[in-house]
């Protein structure tokens, strides 16, 4: 049986090759055409075999020279941060600047790990909507609406 | 060689007369603030800033926006080395290497010192890199008008290949990171069909990613990420002591400064190179020649005047394949390029000749810039101190939502902020899988240049690839970029380089 020597390497592989594939089917789809008159698919059939030829090496790498593991996630700060960029831009258009980031900071604060300073955080985070929305609205005159517009 | 000295001092005239207006002076301080700004803060970096500043430079004319954003980078250099010094943490990516021996000077009470060496360094370093482009830009300009689509393909081949050959970590990996990136660069409206390329139906993506996305969620974010699965150490800051260093010093310094300098003049021109590099190049160099080796990582004065002075010489002498060529020779540069397309200016030949005040404007706000950094950084190090005491934990929300509403105001759109969080995952997972981000970032830059060249030069031969051989300047640049490939295969030459880079 096969024995994964470096699972950095193995995984890495993995992903690159599933990525290659993904691109070559895809583009394929595309005309590809010649390479004197090279079509919108020609490059990137191109790249995704590149992809997987290298995918494969890094791969095979993983299967027989020794490596580092993967260290181990945490899943609280990926978490809370994905969740405050998706809040951000699910909410900024239907309630605008101040909200969302309130939100942001509320969130983005839960995501260092350890005891939440909930007082602090909401005064933080008060003070950084404030700060956002006179720097962001009023004094660069970006078009962001502050409290949503329907 | 004397009409070239007049063209020279009449070109830097002409910079110096734009660079020095009011505003220009205010835009390049407050960029070179904000960079010494970032350089000290550990865990946000010149990508990140200057990304999140885009937005806002729309409103300012191209010569203020360039002057401020170049500010932030050769800025955040001198800052980072104040953080190197003082708490043994890399502020910044190219100061790595100055924590060995600058960090140990601090604790032999010879903070001030370091820190004044590294600033008159860096001054120094920057004041010849700025002649160095005055000096070559010119030159390699004319040389570039014979440059016809093959030629640009080799030599961002070439740029591609010095970049995984520079960079740290497996070679093969950041291959895969770079066709990565040239894959993801292709999304978007095929420019020669007007196919839809992997849009999925989605019209936010009609006009390809944007290039403030990917860079502050690859680099903005994915670093937020990484830096909370550490513990937020606390910090220890060295007291600064007496701010002159001593003769002796001075005399150790100086050789090393001028050998660094020239080093990372060179370096900095390379594709792939700049800051980080030189830095490291130069430390190499600094211990190889030494005749005591063994002081080095114990406080050794070369230690920190040399690489000080390569990665600000690097810094500076990087603007050259951008303002020449019109290809970045890092993902920061690759940044300021953004900014030049979003001006309507297309970065390379054309810039001297078309916008001569914006060229040498440019190259001598670098100047003045430098002026003002080692006035910021030496008189004012107290204020970046007490920076430094401010806990991650209150930093970094204020990061987040400067990178929301940054993504979110280039083209008022939420989807680019849905694209940035899948960003932000990729660069974590990549650095999870011992991936580098910075080949995927050129990679996407280069990506349609490069698809538009080959069918260029493929149309030009009739499909014949050996086109790219038969003309004598892209057959140098490819076999240039065969050559380091092989040369980062062969064991041995891997070996040093991995000691190198964990040296």
């Amino acid at each position: 049986m096969l024995r994964i020597k470096s699972q950095q390497n193995f995984w890495a592989g993995v992903f690159f090759l599933a990525c290659g594939i993904f691109e070559a089917t895809l583009a394929l789809q595309y005309d590809v055409g010649s390479p004197a008159a090279m079509g919108p698919g020609f490059m990137p059939v191109l790249l995704g075999i590149a992809l997987v030829l290298l995918g494969l090496i890094i791969l095979l790498s993983g299967l027989s020279v020794p490596g580092p593991a993967i260290e181990p996630g945490h899943w609280r700060p990926v978490v809370c941060i994905i969740a405050a960029l998706v809040l951000f831009a699910l909410l900024i258009n239907k309630a605008g600047l101040a909200v969302s980031t309130f939100l942001v900071v509320m969130l983005g604060g839960i995501a260092y790990r350890g005891k939440v300073p909930w007082l602090r955080l909401s005064a933080m985070a008060l003070g950084m909507t404030i700060f956002a929305v006179v720097l962001f609205v009023y004094i660069l005159g970006q078009p962001i609406a502050v409290w949503g517009s329907s | 060689m004397g009409i070239q000295l007049v063209d020279m001092l009449h070109n830097l005239q002409i910079g110096f007369t734009a660079a020095i207006t009011l505003q220009n002076l205010g835009f390049c301080l407050i960029g070179t603030l904000l960079g010494t700004l970032i350089g000290v803060l550990p865990g946000i970096g010149p990508l990140a800033t200057i990304a999140m500043l885009l937005p806002i430079t729309f409103e300012l004319n191209a010569l203020s926006s360039l002057i401020m954003l170049a500010g932030i980078y050769y800025g955040a250099q001198y800052g980072g080395s104040t953080t190197a010094i003082l708490v043994n943490m890399p502020g910044e990516s190219s100061s790595v290497v100055t924590c060995l021996d600058g960090y140990q000077m601090a604790r032999n009470g010879r903070a001030g010192s370091a820190l004044a060496i590294a600033a008159i360094g860096s001054f120094f370093a920057g004041c010849v890199g700025i002649l160095f482009i005055a000096a070559f830009a010119p030159t390699l300009a004319s040389v570039s008008q014979r440059f016809q689509s093959p030629e640009y393909f080799a030599l961002m081949l070439f740029g591609l290949v010095a970049a995984v050959v520079l960079a740290h970590g497996s070679v093969t990996k950041a291959l895969a990171m770079i066709v990565l990136g040239l894959s993801f660069g292709l999304v978007g409206t095929d420019v020669t069909s007007g196919t839809m390329r992997f849009t999925f139906g989605v019209s936010e993506l009609f006009d390809g990613i944007d290039f403030v996305t990917v860079a502050m969620g690859l680099f903005g974010l994915a670093e937020i990420l990484r830096n909370l699965e550490q513990k937020d150490q606390a910090r220890q800051i060295s007291t600064i002591g007496k701010l002159w260093p001593n003769r002796r010093e001075m005399q150790q310094a100086w050789p090393a400064i001028i050998r660094g300098t020239a080093l990372g003049s060179i370096l900095g021109v390379l594709p792939g190179g700049g800051a980080i590099l030189s830095s490291f190049a130069s430390y190499t160099l600094e211990k190889r020649i030494s005749a005591n080796p063994s002081a080095f990582g114990k406080g050794a004065v070369q230690g920190v005047a040399g690489p000080e002075s390569a990665n600000n010489a690097g810094a500076q002498t990087s603007f050259i394949p951008l303002l020449t060529l019109g290809i970045p020779s890092n993902p920061v540069i690759a940044l300021l390029m953004g900014a030049m397309i979003i001006k309507g200016i297309a970065p390379g030949t054309a810039v001297m000749v078309k916008e001569p005040t914006l060229f040498w404007g440019l190259v001598a706000s670098m100047w003045v810039g430098n002026l003002m950094l080692i006035i910021i950084n030496l008189p004012l190090i107290g204020l970046w101190v007490r920076l430094l005491r401010i806990p991650y934990r209150w930093l970094f929300p204020g990061i987040l939502v400067f990178c929301c509403v940054g993504v979110y105001s280039v083209g008022s759109s939420h989807v680019a902020v849905l694209l940035t969080a899948g960003f932000a995952l990729l660069g974590y997972l990549a650095a999870k899988l011992g991936c580098e981000c910075a080949p995927f970032l050129l990679g996407f830059v280069l990506g349609p240049l490069m698809e538009e060249n080959l069918r260029r030069s493929m149309l030009l031969s009739d499909g014949d690839p050996l086109i790219l051989i038969q003309r004598p300047i892209s057959a140098i640049l490819i076999a240039a970029a065969l050559g380091l490939l092989v040369l980062t295969i062969i064991p041995s030459i891997r070996k040093t380089r991995e000691e190198a880079f964990q040296e």
